[in-house]
């Protein structure tokens, strides 16, 4: 009984979809939109009109197809991402990590997330885990140099101690979660709420967490930002993250799409609809302010999305977790009118890793990093003055989702590898692929037997960064142990900074751990840098 | 010139281990114990039961602690008073526990193995959010539930960071002691945070020794806290000998003729573990003094076997703790209880530390109040000279100490052992396997994996089918913290109190997801836990 059932609802399914497919294909509206690349783009900046540094906003989709915006024709409603990108310029080989925590980390610090420890898997309640407290956090530059930081929106870099929490990482206001995949009505993950305003609970029961974002970004522009000093804002939305939740008057606007269990592509249009109003909400109040000219507005997705929450990626192949371009090349603009052109399509290479050297150039702020980092000042090339690639290699790690399972990318100029290593209990599965990216952008033909020239180097590049793993870094754990419970309430059971050492532990000490890590070899870097 | 001083300091040291192996190498202390002789007629000497009063327990357990470790087995090492519920009392000659510190203590509390609890890769570090499943029951919540009044004294090492995994909350009526392992054994620290508590509230001994310590605290236990009308079960996990390596002086100049060695601090690990017999030497007189020590079992063991690299000795056995071999999981043992178990009898029956909870609460008449299949056995039968020698069902031990991604595996079944080590490297994996006859072959000397490849086979199923059990959030070896981890200032202020946790556990995918999910990921883990 219960099989013939299951037989009826698929085949329901399928006949759903195909008169989804044939009837139901939304047309594309990336009218106005020419995906060519702006020839002229060094003769088209202007040269700026005031000598006051620029504001900075940083907004971050979570898990957005590349897809999923007007711009690359969707049918979702994007008009306020849209108008960032006829006011501004659109970066269409822009990388991100293949996730959430790899992503946020190589934002904050310019480092290749793999030497972080965070490289191969997102930090989960139930794990004690954090960016070292010897980083240094873009928005703590900024803070040196005058600006007042604020961040609205999802953390997910660390929820255990005090330090490594957004205001002890840089920022002067935090609005927000501390983790990921939150409620949007409840604002709950595994029933324990996080919700929270400068550590201290607040209570939103209810409202619709995308809503409160715009809200709370808003409410920093106008009320709480000192008028006299620029800011730096960061809003890390959750959406269109799972749980694939939406308000009702926007799940009513996309008729013609279809939530099926493995793809809500009606929620998940909604999710996307509603953030883009939050957007909105924030560009029209910089105007409002009179700012718009002089705010560097950067929007972008922590990586590819995610099929089964109804994300398309399409024309490029994969999505989240995985180091095909789908995962990893995201949808991206950056406007600041009174320098870059509008309406521009720049393809120069630029990685999130990038971002901090990159925006410390725009704005003249000083780094004040002392540690190396792995993002490339990339501020030439955005004015269509520097090379178009980057000249360091990129590498993409993802352990997600499942134990002992790697998925491994290298970009370097025109090839990519992409390969996968499954460890299962008493062999290893290697998969090896090699693309073409500047001939064949959507992976298509492996070129892997034709080019192991090209495998065997690209190999050597990204053995040498994986041997920098720390030991003590995350992997995946997609479930607890089963004595984990959650807190009522993540805000609440942060332990404070007076009650934790300031030194990290020094385990075996300098010469012992040496003596390990050479032992060792590539299981693991004790000594961290 | 820093190259010279090396080699200097190097050749000094293989002249001095030259000289102590030649000149230095200590006489048996106990000659009488030195061969291995199994009672043959236990059952026959076995006593009746003279009073109906239900037995006081106390559990002693060492920290890697070698097999030849103890006077019984013929070390130099004084362990006059182990050696004492030795001859009062019955040698358990075939006891295994896991190969590491935090499965051996699942076990033992949970009767279950520790690879069904997510435990038995590795032992919890101060960084690690583990801890064994609240829906497990605890060997003395059985106990408490009996009537007994139940306490422990030492290392707890089963979950630190949220109320319900620390010892009062698991069963232990009264707890004095550590949530951690490798605690520095004068200033009570790891890794910067202090870690000594009462029910809780930190304690302040700096300075104090503390094997010392807790030999006091048991003794206090026994004379003044606990209630003299009830029977009582005390749990007394000394840290000693675990590193780090800190002896007193005045017993570090009782072992002249041994030496510290960078990779063998003899010297100072024979020192600590002399401490912790005088230790046990007080607990034992304190039995004495208040006339209740017929009627008290008291079970002395090793968590598992000595680490070589702190100076313990597993000879004639081979390996030691986070192994496999023998050395690793066969461990001294003894069981005293004068009113039934006939004093200086060996017992070479299989028993493992899974079986203590069915066989203790036997001994004592105690119902177990767990409802949960437990892979632990009652031996009490065997103890008594009157059971089979082979327990019955295979025993499994794994290790994924100490390197990410390289297990260590074991299984025995009577007779046969497999030991098999599998390295997952990055792009391939190592297996190496072996088969021992452990019964003819006790030292594990002679593979036969070549001869019996039917055997190899048999017992490769049988792991696999317990590996698959491992729930997928269970723990892997972290061998340092993640480079943003800090020590709190003290481990029993960090602990997050009840109140502020849910009751339930996280379900995560929900039943149905997680059985698809389990199914499309076959042996790469075990969502759902049971």
């Amino acid at each position: 009984m219960k099989r013939i059932l299951l037989v009826l609802v698929c085949a329901l399914a399928i006949g759903a979809a195909a008169v989804y497919f044939y009837f139901g294909k939304a047309p594309p509206s990336a009218e106005g939109f020419s995906n060519d690349t702006t020839e002229n783009l060094a003769s088209l900046v202007k040269t700026r009109t005031s000598t006051e540094p620029p504001n900075v906003i940083i907004i971050l989709a979570d898990d957005l197809g590349w897809a999923d915006v007007g711009y690359h024709g969707s049918d979702i409603q994007t008009p306020n991402i849209d108008r960032l990108a006829k006011e501004g310029m659109r970066l269409e080989r822009f990388y991100a990590t293949p996730i959430c925590t790899p992503t946020r980390s190589a934002l904050m610090t310019g480092r290749d997330p793999i030497k972080l420890g965070v490289g191969n898997a997102v930090l989960m309640a139930w794990q004690d885990g954090g960016v070292s407290l010897d980083e240094k956090f873009m928005p703590e530059s900024f803070q040196e140099a005058g600006y007042d930081t604020a961040m609205v929106g999802k953390w997910h870099l660390g929820h255990t101690i005090e330090q490594h929490l957004p205001n002890a990482r840089g920022f002067d206001h935090f609005y927000g979660h501390v983790n990921t995949q939150v409620d949007y009505f409840n604002h709950e993950f595994a029933k324990g709420h996080d919700f929270q305003e400068n550590g201290k609970i607040v209570d939103h029961k209810g409202e619709y967490a995308t809503d409160i974002h715009g809200d709370q970004s808003v409410r920093f522009l106008k009320e709480l930002r000192n008028k006299d000093k620029p800011f730096f804002l960061y809003v890390p939305f959750l959406a269109p993250h799972s749980p694939i939740e939406a308000k009702q008057e926007d799940i009513d606007k996309y008729s013609r799409r279809l939530d099926t269990p493995i793809a809500p592509k009606k929620t998940y249009a909604a999710m996307v609809d509603n953030m883009d109003q939050a957007i909105g909400r924030i560009l029209d109040t910089l105007d409002e302010q009179g700012m718009a000219d002089n705010t560097i507005v950067l929007f972008f997705s922590d990586n590819g999305g995610f099929n089964n929450f109804g994300a398309d990626n399409s024309p490029l192949r994969g999505g989240k977790l995985e180091t095909f371009e789908g995962g990893i090349r995201v949808p991206a603009v950056m406007r600041w009118p009174e320098v870059l052109p509008p309406n521009t399509v720049n393809d120069a290479v630029v990685s999130v890793m990038d971002l901090f050297p990159t925006l410390a150039t725009a704005t003249g702020i000083e780094k004040g990093i002392v540690k190396e980092i792995d993002g490339v000042d990339r501020w030439e090339a955005v004015l269509g003055k520097g090379d178009h690639w980057r000249g360091k290699p990129l590498i993409f790690t993802s352990n997600i989702p499942v134990y002992n399972y790697f998925q491994y990318g290298v970009l370097d100029g025109k090839w990519k590898l992409v390969q996968t290593v499954d460890h299962k209990r008493r062999e290893t599965k290697v998969d090896t692929l090699l693309f073409n990216v500047a001939a064949d952008p959507y992976e298509q033909t492996d070129l892997a037997k034709k080019h192991p020239d090209q495998v065997d180097r690209l190999i050597e590049i990204l053995d040498e960064r994986l041997a920098e793993h720390p030991v003590g870094g995350s992997y995946v754990q997609i479930s607890p142990h089963p004595g984990w419970r959650a807190p009522k309430d993540y805000a609440d059971v942060v332990l404070p900074a007076d009650k934790v050492n300031q030194e990290p532990h020094e385990g075996f000490g300098a010469l012992a751990s040496k003596v390990l890590q050479q032992r060792y070899g590539d299981k693991g870097k004790i000594l961290y840098d | 010139m820093k190259r010279w001083l090396g080699i200097t300091i190097g050749l000094l040291a293989a002249a001095g281990l030259g000289g102590y192996i030649w000149f230095g190498n200590p006489p048996s202390s106990a000659p009488e114990f030195a061969e291995l002789k199994i009672t043959k007629n236990i059952a026959d000497l076995v006593k009746p039961k003279q009073s109906d009063d239900p037995p006081n327990i106390i559990i002693l357990l060492a920290d890697d602690l070698g097999w030849a470790d103890v006077g019984f087995h013929g070390s130099d090492i004084r362990t006059p008073n182990i050696d004492r519920l030795a001859k009062e009392g019955m040698r358990l000659e075939r006891f295994y526990v896991m190969p590491i510190c935090t499965p051996t203590r699942s076990a033992l509390m949970t009767g279950r193995d520790p690879i069904k609890l997510g435990m038995a890769n590795a032992g919890i570090m101060p960084w690690n959010d583990g801890g064994v499943s609240l829906d497990e029951h605890f060997m003395p919540q059985s106990f408490k539930a009996a009537g007994y009044q139940t306490a422990m004294v030492g290392k707890w090492h089963l979950g630190h960071t949220i109320e319900q995994h620390t010892p009062n909350a698991r069963g232990f009526d009264h707890f004095y002691g550590h949530l951690n392992t490798n605690i520095h054994y004068f200033d009570h620290e790891f890794a910067g945070g202090h870690d000594f508590q009462e029910n809780g509230k930190p304690v302040d001994h700096k300075g104090e020794y503390l094997t010392d310590v807790h030999g006091d605290q048991a003794v206090r236990y026994l004379k003044i806290i606990r209630d003299k009308e009830r029977p009582f079960f005390l749990y007394v996990p000394f840290l000693a000998p675990h590193s780090p390596m800190n002896a007193k002086e005045d017993d570090i100049s009782k072992y002249p003729r041994r030496i510290d060695l960078p990779t063998a601090p003899k010297k100072t690990y024979a020192a600590m573990v002399d401490s912790m017999d005088q230790a046990v030497g007080r607990i034992l007189d304190t039995l004495d003094e208040q006339g209740i020590t017929d009627n008290t079992i008291v079970l002395f063991f090793s968590d598992n076997g000595g680490f070589p690299g702190f100076g313990a000795d597993n000879t004639p056995l081979r390996g030691g703790k986070t192994e496999t071999f023998e050395g690793g999981i066969r461990v001294p043992t003894v069981l005293r209880w004068p009113q039934v178990i006939p004093a200086g009898t060996l017992n070479d029956s299989a028993i493992s530390v899974l079986d203590l909870f069915p066989t203790l609460t036997r001994a004592a008449g105690v119902e177990m109040a767990n409802n949960k299949q437990i892979d632990g056995v009652s031996r009490w039968e065997a103890i008594v000279g009157k059971g089979e020698s082979w327990r019955g069902q295979p025993l499994y031990f794994t290790t994924n100490s100490p390197i990410y991604n390289r297990f260590m595996h074991g299984v025995l079944d009577d007779r046969w052992k497999l030991v098999q080590t599998i390295d997952h490297l990055r792009r391939d994996t190592s297996v190496d396997t072996m088969l021992f006859d452990v019964r003819a072959d006790p030292s594990e000397t002679t593979n036969i994996a070549e001869k019996h490849p039917d055997q190899v086979k048999r017992l490769t199923k049988l792991l696999d089918a317990r590996l698959a059990q491992h729930p997928v959030g269970g723990v892997v070896v972290q061998l340092m913290p993640h480079p943003g981890w800090r020590a709190p200032k003290d481990y029993a202020d960090a602990v997050i109190p009840a109140g502020k946790i849910q009751a339930d556990a996280y379900v995560g995918y929900g039943e149905r997801s997680s059985k698809v999910l389990q199914k499309r990921y076959g042996d790469k883990g075990k969502i759902l836990y049971d």
